[in-house]
């Protein structure tokens, strides 16, 4: 058998396995767009809440801080005809409050008469954490310029002042509250601060990212970055300095910054360097903006790593599936392969091999129930073949034991006589073996005979031996061809239950008086001379048992010529079914006088029936007995 | 060769056309079984359309007439060609046979 390069069941499995990976990279691309964009959604979301949570921290702490300064304020009103108390009031403050590092009572020009400047100050030490006080300001500290005075004093509100950075004291930024407390007339009485520390704050954003590679920024009003602990290439830049370092063509960025430093809140996309980002910004009470960045690479991070998960657990279920299917398929189509190598056996002629049981009650088994079927028609066709087979060999063998038999019986040494020539042959039909000829000299007589048994094999071969013998017989005593047909009629006759007959012609020619008696028993006529000789149409012996045949005579001359023959020459048939005929046959014995001898008489007839035969088949034995009178 | 059975009562049709040579013969002769162990009183046989016969194929007819016969019925062959009815006479099985 062939070789099959791919089973059935890897074949089917693998259109499966196709089918569903087909499907599974589907489901996974439609899962994984759908979960970017839910994550993405909750991360904005979530992003958003945080947002506002701390910015809502931040806004209570600061709140904080400015009520701890109203609340000195007032007490400033209280005392403020004790400047001396006024030094334990700024104490006071730090110790309430500890985000607040310093507190300054900034009393405006000459409030107390002969002091120009006056302002206490307390600030907690950034070594020991002891609280300082003193007294600020002088000429060379000209307090009244100072934003955190100037600002307030002008504007008669609170507010907080730009961050700056705190270079003698703790070295982080630092921001000041100012509150300008003022007389019933609305004068301004003093301008009282608190300096806050931001790294609180810092550190507070510093806890709120969400993803490791999320930043956080908090930015002044005026731009500058606050929070730089954490990246000190901010230090010093404003979020307008860094829009310098970005393409134009980045509307994105510059529509972002815009809407922040508008004091927006709001959150907006944007791509920068091939990723996707987005932020969610908002102001503070004081004017200052948070903003929380996220590229949603890290916020997807998870999802592709579920999706890693997703796509190992797939690839295994697919083998799985594959593995599974090919079991099944295989379990299922392991009887057609049992079937096929046993029908393989059949092929090869084992008709008795065993087919597969099959359990299942499906086409499989129609399919077998097919085969066996087959197996027993070809076995029972076999088993016929062989029979028949035997019995035509059989047959042949028969045939060829009959054809020697007759070959046998047939004399192939003809007298030589001053009174006569004879000469015989006979061409045997391939399966017919029925002819036969003989002739017996006795004394004076010339006995010869033709004859045609019906059939073939054994049995045209026993009537022939029959026929022989009772001839010898017969010729031997001496008798008329009247009593040898009688005797051959009735031994052919008794117990003739299969129809068998012989017709033939038996002659006796007195060598004396050239007299020929003869007895016809259903053969054809003779030829005498280039005519049919006149006979009377007996029987053909066996046909009838003591059948009362009759005899004839006639007188022949010096060269007188008898053809004697069997049907198998009248009746030989050309190619288109046109008989040789007796026409023909009494038209050709005429031209037999240039013919020298019996013998080219019989080769010379037999060569005209094949000639006019040509390639047809010899459909019967063909005998040819030639007597000429000398 | 073909042959052709028609049955009625106890009369049978038998129509042969074709060659009843040595090797058709055999298969006459099993066609003609039923026929031969049967029982029918009138058998006819159409030749109109027989081309050949051999001395085999004689013998069947002989066979069918010893049985016939014995049954007390008869056999009867109609519509020979010219030179079929020669070889029925030559060989005299006119005689035995009813030849119309």
């Amino acid at each position: 058998m062939k070789p099959i390069q791919k089973s059935f069941s890897t074949r089917l499995s693998l259109n499966i396995l196709l089918a569903t990976s087909l499907l599974f990279i589907v489901a996974i691309g439609i899962a994984s767009i759908s979960s970017h964009m839910l994550i993405s959604k909750e991360a904005e979301l979530s992003a958003s809440h945080l947002l506002d949570a701390t910015i809502n921290e931040i806004e209570l702490s600061m709140r904080e801080i400015e009520t701890e300064v109203k609340g000195t304020a007032w007490m400033v009103d209280e005392k403020k005809n004790d400047p001396q108390a006024m030094y334990a009031l700024t104490a006071e403050a730090i110790k309430r409050n500890s985000k607040i590092e310093g507190c300054a009572i900034a009393f405006s020009a000459n409030y107390y008469d002969g002091h120009y400047y006056f302002s206490p100050y307390s600030y907690r030490d950034s070594s020991t954490g002891e609280i300082k006080t003193k007294q600020l300001g002088n000429e060379s500290w000209d307090y009244f310029y100072m934003d955190w005075y100037q600002i307030p004093a002008l504007s008669g509100k609170d507010g907080w002042c730009e961050p700056y950075f705190d270079e003698g004291g703790g070295k982080f930024y630092m921001s000041t509250y100012s509150y300008p407390l003022k007389d019933k007339n609305g004068k301004l009485i003093a301008i009282i601060t608190a300096d806050v520390s931001i790294r609180w704050i810092t550190e507070l954003l510093e806890t709120i990212k969400p993803y490791e590679t999320s930043k956080v920024y908090l930015i002044s009003r005026s731009g500058s970055y606050i929070n730089t602990e954490s990246d000190s290439s901010l230090f010093g830049e404003t979020i307008y300095s860094k829009l310098h370092y970005i393409e134009d063509s980045d509307n994105d960025i510059h529509t972002l910054v815009s809407k922040m430093m508008s004091g927006e809140k709001g959150m907006d996309k944007f791509s920068r360097k091939n990723q996707m980002s987005f932020s969610v910004f908002g102001p503070l009470a004081n004017g200052w903006i948070l903003s929380i960045l996220c590229d949603y690479k890290s916020v997807l991070a998870n999802t592709s790593k579920m999706q890693s998960i997703l796509i190992i657990v797939g690839i295994i279920g697919l083998l799985l599936i594959f593995a599974l299917c090919y079991g099944i398929v295989k379990k299922n189509t392991s009887p057609l392969a049992a079937l096929s190598s046993s029908a393989l056996r059949i092929a090869k002629g084992d008709f008795d091999t065993t087919l597969p049981e099959i359990e299942s009650d499906d086409e499989i088994q129609q399919l077998k129930n097919s085969f066996d079927y087959m197996q027993r028609s070809l076995k029972e066709y076999i088993a016929s073949l062989k029979k028949s087979t035997a019995t035509n060999e059989r047959f042949e063998n028969e045939l060829s034991v009959a054809s020697k038999i007759q070959m046998s019986m047939l004399q192939k040494v003809f007298p030589q006589h001053d009174k006569f020539d004879l000469y015989a042959l006979l061409k045997p039909a391939k399966e017919v073996g029925g002819d036969y000829y003989d002739f017996f000299l006795k004394g004076n007589l010339l006995y010869f005979t033709i004859g045609d048994a019906a059939g073939k094999g054994i049995p045209a071969a026993i009537v022939m031996a029959i026929t022989k013998s009772i001839f010898h017989f017969v010729a031997g005593m001496g008798l008329s061809p009247e009593d040898m047909v009688k005797k051959i009629n009735n031994s052919i006759s008794e117990g003739n239950d299969n129809g068998m007959f012989v017709t033939m012609f038996v002659g006796c020619l007195n060598l004396d008086t050239m007299e020929l008696t003869y007895c016809n028993a259903g053969h054809n006529p003779i030829i005498i001379n280039g005519n049919f000789l006149d006979e009377k149409p007996n029987i053909a012996c066996g046909l009838i048992p003591d059948f009362d045949y009759k005899i004839q005579s006639i007188q022949l001359q010096k060269n007188s010529q008898l053809i004697i023959y069997t049907d198998g020459v009248n009746e030989a048939e050309c190619q288109d079914g046109k008989q040789f005929g007796n026409d023909r046959l009494v038209e050709w014995t005429k031209q037999t006088g240039a013919l020298n001898s019996q013998q080219d008489i019989c080769m010379n007839l037999l060569y005209a029936i094949q000639t006019f035969t040509q390639e047809n088949e010899q459909n019967d034995d063909i005998t040819i007995m030639a007597i000429k009178i000398k | 060769m073909e042959f052709i059975t028609v049955k009625k009562d106890s009369n049978i049709l038998i129509t042969i056309s074709g060659r009843l040579d040595t090797s058709s013969s055999d298969e006459f002769l099993r066609e003609m079984t039923p026929v031969l162990e049967g029982d029918e009183k009138s058998v006819e046989i159409d030749c109109t359309n027989l081309e050949y016969v051999s001395s085999q194929g004689l013998r069947i007819f002989l066979m069918l007439q010893k049985k016939v016969v014995a049954r007390q019925g008869q056999m009867t062959l109609v519509n020979l060609r010219p030179y079929i009815k020669e070889v029925f006479h030559i060989t005299g099985f006119t005689k035995i046979i009813n030849i119309i």
